[in-house]
């Protein structure tokens, strides 16, 4: 990386800590903990948008979608849906009993164990989830710039921590503003350069052809298998219970939405996300799709992290050197068929070309496949995982792009993961605060002191993180992992809140064994890996509704009172 | 009363419009993929 872009990169996150640190001043528990209620819709939506988009949705976001084409697309599908139900059921309760934290609300509705049962799982997931959100972006970051893995985590970590510690949710609510706009304005950069590089001038129709032809252009697919990640079916069902869980459950994005100004700002906020998610999500794929093209009509390398495949190269010379020209043997055959497919105007009568097109496609994955087999034999000397999807992306932006915008591209990487890391550190502090050290208090604490205890677990969970991330091992691809982890527990929370807004004559008691029931069989479904890790959030929410149904009929007393009602 | 009731019904339409948005959304997609993807 030039000088040029090593200044534009500091300069940026330095103004991003400063404007955190600026933003942290005269600030009291309440704005601490909630931003004091009072942020406008706008805010909200970007706040929510900056959680969920770590620094893995933009790396390998693109990536994703070069290997396995568009239809992880089909995975937001269940959003909007999830948004509408968020804003007119959760919101409006959340408000008007003046939550801190999404699990407050189910010691109102049920008892003290539901909510710290709920807490508990939260605070495993998330703060496991959020050590593998560090991990992810510095994993890559030190492979591509040769650096130290343990002194990037670092990095991150303290810089973020920084206004995270003083100004809380504030703080991080004006940051990821900024954040955000830095990121999309990078990644539309990006897409900019990729189409201004597509040789011999190719047009983005003809770049599309060529993805099309490699069935990457797959946005929907209609074949129902229980153990397929992404289609049509598990986007739109399986997505739903995700995004339902995530937005409507998962403290780091409840505790955005509840800082809005009122019932209006948080619902529009969340209305607006569900407006714009798809549509940003397809942009950042199609980033990937076109890079496809690019490198069809360029040279693919065999294999993108580069530093891995040097190490191929020097231990396994004679390996390396024969999938090295297979490699390069069957790029050239593919480029001869693209060529007679652009003469025929992407229209060649029948379908043979396309056939062989796919064949020299899945004899480049099999050569590909044994050059990924001898990095997992020798997974100890190579150091490196074997699934490149994470390097594809910055692979471009570091061969390709001119000076200056590399810079700022391998900033998103660091604004992504502030955006949110800090939001979950944050939502991690006050709910360890409010749903378990307060909990256990017989007077209530000042201001100051909670304030003071809400830093010490900002603190605390941030250093969390480091010492998970230090640990991480190497992952598949780090979306899904991150992905699947949620799924473990996002089932069975989801259900106790459902059962708490929908099931009125459920009790606590039939809720949290309905809630353990259901943990476990998440766990043994998961194990026996029988379905799709999008279907668990489905099995683990149906499931407490129904055994909370059940238990409360069979051991339950009778009722008259509704306690939704009581809190309405 | 009345507030309340125009309040209600102004969300709804806010609803039914993101209901819309999202069937035209995977309807636009669809149809990418019918006119970009090439099946065999």
């Amino acid at each position: 990386m030039s000088i040029v872009d090593w200044v534009i990169m500091i300069a940026t996150l330095l103004g991003i800590v400063i404007y955190g640190v600026y933003k942290s001043r005269n600030k009291d528990a309440a704005a601490f903990i909630g931003a004091d209620r009072q942020l406008p819709w706008h805010v909200v939506l970007l706040g929510i948008m900056a959680t969920q988009a770590s620094a893995i949705t933009f790396i390998s976001g693109p990536g994703q979608a070069f290997s396995d084409g568009m239809r992880f697309l089909q995975y937001y599908f269940g959003l909007p849906l999830a948004m509408i139900v968020i804003a007119a059921v959760f919101v409006p309760l959340y408000q008007r009993l003046k939550v801190r934290t999404a699990y407050e609300f189910l010691d109102e509705r049920f008892d003290r164990p539901t909510r710290i049962f709920t807490g508990i799982l939260f605070l495993l997931s998330r703060g496991i989830s959020t050590g593998m959100s560090l991990y992810a972006p510095a994993i890559v970051l030190a492979t591509i710039f040769h650096w130290n893995i343990y002194f990037i985590i670092v990095i991150i970590t303290l810089f973020m921590l920084l206004y995270t510690y003083l100004g809380g949710a504030g703080a991080i609510a004006h940051t990821q503003k900024l954040q955000f706009v830095i990121i999309l304005s990078a990644m539309a950069l990006a897409a900019y350069f990729i189409i201004q590089l597509l040789p011999g001038d190719t047009p983005v129709r003809d770049a599309l052809h060529i993805a099309g032809a490699n069935n990457k252009l797959n946005m929907i697919t209609t074949g129902f298998d229980w153990k397929d990640k992404y289609n049509i079916y598990s986007g739109i069902i399986g997505g739903f219970f995700l995004a339902l869980s995530y937005f409507g459950t998962d403290n780091s994005q409840v505790g955005r939405y509840i800082g809005g100004k009122g019932v209006r700002e948080s619902r529009l906020g969340l209305l607006m996300n569900g407006i714009v998610k798809i549509p940003m999500q397809f942009l950042i794929l199609m980033i990937g799709i076109l890079l496809f093209s690019f490198y069809s009509l360029t040279t693919t390398p065999l294999f993108f992290n580069e530093q891995a495949e040097h190490k191929v190269a020097q231990h396994f010379p004679e390996q390396y050197d024969r999938l090295s020209a297979t490699h390069r043997q069957l790029a050239e055959q593919l480029k001869s068929r693209y060529a007679v497919l652009k003469d025929a105007g992407y229209d060649p009568g029948d379908v043979s070309v396309y056939r062989e097109i796919r064949g020299l496609d899945s004899a480049q994955k099999a050569n590909k496949n044994e050059f990924k087999k001898l990095i997992r034999e020798h997974s100890s000397l190579i150091g490196a995982s074997d699934d490149d999807t994470n390097f594809i992306f910055l692979h471009f932006v570091k061969r390709y792009l001119p000076v200056g915008t590399v810079g700022i591209i391998f900033c998103i990487i660091f604004l992504a993961s502030w955006g949110s890391i800090s939001a979950a550190l944050h939502s991690l502090a006050t709910s360890t605060l409010l749903d378990f050290h307060m909990q256990l208090k017989r007077q209530p604490y000042s201001d100051e002191q909670q304030l003071r205890w809400g830093r010490f677990y900002t603190l605390f969970w941030g250093l969390f993180s480091m010492v998970i991330a230090f640990f991480a091992t190497r992952m598949k691809s780090l979306i899904e992992a991150v992905n699947e982890l949620g799924s473990l527990f996002y089932g069975p929370i989801l259900g106790i809140f459902l059962v708490a807004f929908f099931a009125r004559r459920v009790k606590g008691r039939a809720v949290l064994a309905a809630g353990l029931v259901s943990e476990i069989v998440v766990l043994v479904v998961y194990w026996s890996d029988t379905v799709g890790f999008l279907w668990l959030n489905v099995i683990g929410s149906l499931c407490v509704v129904l055994t909370g149904l059940l238990f409360q009929v069979l051991f339950g007393k009778p009722s008259v009172l509704p306690d939704i009602k009581r809190l309405e | 009363m009345e507030h309340k009731n125009t309040e209600r019904i102004r969300w709804k339409i806010w609803y039914v419009a993101l209901l819309i948005w999202l069937i035209v959304m995977i309807i636009c997609s669809f149809l990418f993929t019918l006119k970009w993807n090439v099946a065999l």
